[in-house]
């Protein structure tokens, strides 16, 4: 009876890997070199027109917004803080050409980050766990990348379990944050950033009167570098230069918090990080800082700055006026 | 090559035993040995020097042990031979940090040793224990020298025993080496033996360990104290799980092969004390120590004074072989601490009141292994500290474990069971050959499947 027990299992077994040996074969003696992702890209030029066509019918999402501005600027007047630099007094900035180099952020407080969106990886939960920015909203997942941002479903507190397109259509927001990338970071990087610029598109589209950041992915420490090309800050620079092109520096603006985390030779530094990817959660303050650090102003350098600018009183009159209608 | 890897247990693995079965008894051992030196050459790819290190060690005590029983003056070669193989095992392991302390030491004497941080060999700390234990049993005359080469090399470079032990002593694998049988049983039980200790590698190890990665992640300073009890009880965990899994793949191949190998782990988590923890943890090495050792030294029948000092040099000894780095030292030394301290005072109490030892056991097993788990000192003290609900961290997210129990809650549960020997006992009484087999399909191909995942798309497993 052992014996017949033992032969049965052998040989069941043995049947086993003889069934599987098809997938075996392709998993054990074909390497992909390069990954393509399997996220659907079909649908997303249909969600494009649909969101033209709310948005334009709306009229009290854009009086939200409107509100929004004039609320924000009632309080950097208000603010006593003596560095904060106030949105009246624009520093250096060219309206019609902005250039990258110049661009000039302004520095905010912390209730800048109210009506906030964070869209991210497990580095912008890290901001959301650690960055003591209490009101802002975070769609963000350990193991987002821009293939399935628009598959995941997240809860979002008091707004329920969505899909990012299904917030945007819900909630208004004044400033919209994005940085993806170290997911995909293997993939075809001009693939990869086509996707991400639809993305940036697209939310555009949802939310015409919010300002997008683009977010420079962090870079990785010196060992992960060298030790795995994929994930070397040369490859990340790379993408993360192909993203930044993607800013307009009119609604959609770009930066790179690297520089208060890198060891001055483009990596991460050592002993900031254990897994040579996340920075410890102690430092996601200084990631908060530098965010407040390179701000921007609704109605500040963009097409509509020459109505907006310095006068509060004209957003409030535009107000007014759009609620007459 | 590791055991829980593809490119083992589809290509390496059948391939030898293709071999392996058919050929004649004469043949087995050469087979053996030469598909050995692949495994290990395998894993030693950018240090092929390393393949000559073990081969000189082999051709090295083959003739010493010859030299042992052959010549009067025995102990000379005795000597000799343990200086070769703990002279290597210094080098590799330990210079570097020799070489550092002793210049910190010396430094304001401008003395200056250089500091060379050499990469270890694979498996030398398990291949210098076999070599020496051989070594002094044929000088104790407790077993002959093995005048076949052949024989006495795959003693040493057997891949199933190489990389990670059990620590096998010549004596008990000596009948196996010169004459084995092929027998469809040994076979049967070996394969059950390997896909259960693949689950626990794979299925429990893995998967529970990465809390614990999560958690030095976040770093020490930032973790609440909930989190920081549970990231050490999933290090326990995964302790446990990763070397209990990996000796009992290495028991399961030695036995296809028609050899008994030691076992290495007997349900350590159901100790009720520390010198009984001992006895059921790494079990090959505790013998190894107290054979070797503790009994020469005199053991425990010179008093208690000298008891406790044969314990302590075993302990220090015991702390570093698993580490070249203070905190080893540190954990040798509670570990003796507490074993001396059982001795004198606590043995009575444990044996006798089973639920306080259940409780001082699970405060010290997850805390001893902390000092064990945290090679750094001050992150190892800014730990401890968090494990006081009342100290303060610095930027703790107070929820951080409702969302990791969340995602480890289960896992850590399912790792509660598999200390206790409930799942074994349900495994044993599955007289049902179908139920046993579909079971352990499920294991292994579930273990595949996860393998499969963590090489495939590796920054996908890597997910940040």
């Amino acid at each position: 009876m052992r014996q017949k027990n033992s032969l049965l299992f052998i040989r069941t077994f043995l049947l086993s890997i003889v069934v599987a040996s098809p997938f075996l074969i392709k998993q054990v003696i074909f390497k992909k070199e390069d990954f393509s992702p399997s996220e659907n890209m079909d649908n997303y030029e249909e969600e494009i027109k649909d969101n033209s066509n709310t948005n334009s019918v709306s009229n009290p999402s854009t009086n939200k917004t409107n509100t929004n501005i004039s609320n924000s600027k009632t309080n950097s007047n208000s603010n006593k803080e003596p560095t904060n630099s106030n949105s009246n007094k624009p520093s250096n900035e060219n309206p019609s050409n902005p250039n990258i180099v110049n661009q000039s952020f302004v520095k905010v407080d912390d209730d800048y980050f109210e009506d906030a969106l964070f869209i991210g990886d497990s580095r912008t939960v890290g901001i959301k766990e650690y960055g003591k920015i209490k009101k802002a909203t975070f769609f963000c997942d350990t193991g987002m990348s821009i293939y399935n941002l628009y598959s995941k479903k997240l809860s979002i507190s008091g707004v329920g379990k969505v899909s990012l397109k299904e917030l945007l259509k819900k909630k208004k927001y004044g400033k919209i944050y994005i940085m993806l990338g170290i997911n995909e970071i293997g993939y075809n990087m001009d693939k990869s950033a086509a996707k991400f610029e639809e993305t940036v598109n697209y939310i555009k589209k949802a939310q015409p009167d919010a300002i997008i950041f683009i977010q420079g992915n962090l870079h990785v420490s010196k060992e992960k570098s060298e030790k795995n090309p994929t994930f070397s800050n040369k490859r990340i620079d790379k993408y993360n230069k192909k993203l930044s092109k993607i800013a307009d520096f009119k609604t959609v603006f770009y930066f790179d918090a690297n520089e208060i985390f890198d060891d001055g030779k483009g990596n991460m530094k050592a002993n900031y990080t254990f897994d040579n990817t996340h920075i410890y959660a102690k430092y996601y303050v200084n990631w908060t800082n530098y965010m407040k650090e390179h701000a921007v102003l609704p109605g500040e350098p963009s097409n509509k700055e020459e109505e907006n600018r310095d006068d509060s009183n004209v957003s409030s009159n535009k107000v007014d006026n759009e609620k007459q209608e | 090559m590791v055991f829980s890897s593809l490119e083992f247990i589809f290509i390496f693995l059948p391939i030898f035993l293709l071999f392996y079965f058919p050929i004649s008894k004469k043949y087995k051992n050469i087979l053996l040995f030469l598909f050995s030196i692949i495994f290990y050459a395998y894993g030693s790819l950018k240090q092929p020097y390393f393949i000559l290190l073990i081969l000189l060690s082999v051709i090295v005590n083959y003739f010493l042990a010859l030299k042992i029983e052959g010549d009067k003056n025995s102990k000379k070669y005795l000597i000799g031979g343990i200086i070769y193989n703990f002279g290597w095992l210094f080098l590799f392991k330990y210079y570097f940090f020799f070489a550092t302390e002793f210049n910190s030491l010396l430094g304001y004497f401008s003395i200056k040793i250089p500091e060379i941080d050499f990469i270890l060999p694979i498996g030398i700390s398990f291949y210098t224990f076999q070599t020496i234990s051989y070594l002094i049993d044929v000088y104790k005359g407790e077993v002959k020298a093995e005048k076949r080469f052949v024989n006495f090399g795959t003693y040493i470079v057997m891949f199933p025993q190489l990389i990670a032990g059990p620590i096998v002593t010549y004596k008990s694998i000596q009948k196996e080496l010169n004459h084995r049988k092929n027998k469809i049983d040994n076979f049967y039980i070996g394969l059950k033996y390997f896909i259960m200790g693949l689950g626990y590698k794979v299925l429990l190890a893995n998967r529970i360990g990465s809390l614990w990665s999560d958690i030095q992640m976040i770093g020490f300073d930032s973790i609440s104290t909930p989190l920081a009890y549970l990231g050490i009880i999933a290090f326990s965990f995964q302790i446990y799980f990763d070397f209990y899994g990996y000796s009992l793949m290495a028991i399961g191949l030695g036995k296809m092969l028609g050899f008994m190998l030691p076992i290495n782990f007997d349900y350590p988590y159901l100790s009720r004390s520390m010198t009984e923890f001992w006895r059921r943890w790494h079990i090959t090495l505790g013998s190894w120590f107290k054979k070797y050792v503790y009994i020469p030294l005199g053991g425990n029948r010179h008093g208690i004074l000298k008891t406790l000092r044969n314990l302590l040099i075993v302990w220090l000894f015991t702390g570093l072989w698993h580490g070249a780095s203070w905190n080893f030292v540190l954990w040798g030394l509670v570990t003796f601490a507490f074993i001396a301290l059982e001795k004198i005072w606590l043995k009575p109490y444990l044996e006798k009141h089973k639920i306080f030892s259940r409780i001082y056991m699970i405060i010290l097993i997850p805390f001893t292994w902390s000092i064990f788990a945290i090679t750094n000192l001050k992150d190892l003290g800014t730990f401890l500290v968090r494990l006081n609900p009342f100290s303060k961290g610095v930027n703790v997210y107070a929820l951080d474990y409702v969302k990791y129990l969340n995602s480890y809650g289960i896992l850590l549960l399912i790792g509660l069971l598999f200390c206790t020997r409930i799942p074994d006992k349900i495994l044993k009484n599955c007289k049902n050959g179908i139920l046993e087999i579909i079971l352990y399909l499920i294991i292994f191909w579930l273990s595949i499947y996860c393998l499969c995942m963590e090489a495939n798309d590796p920054f996908l497993y890597f997910r940040f």
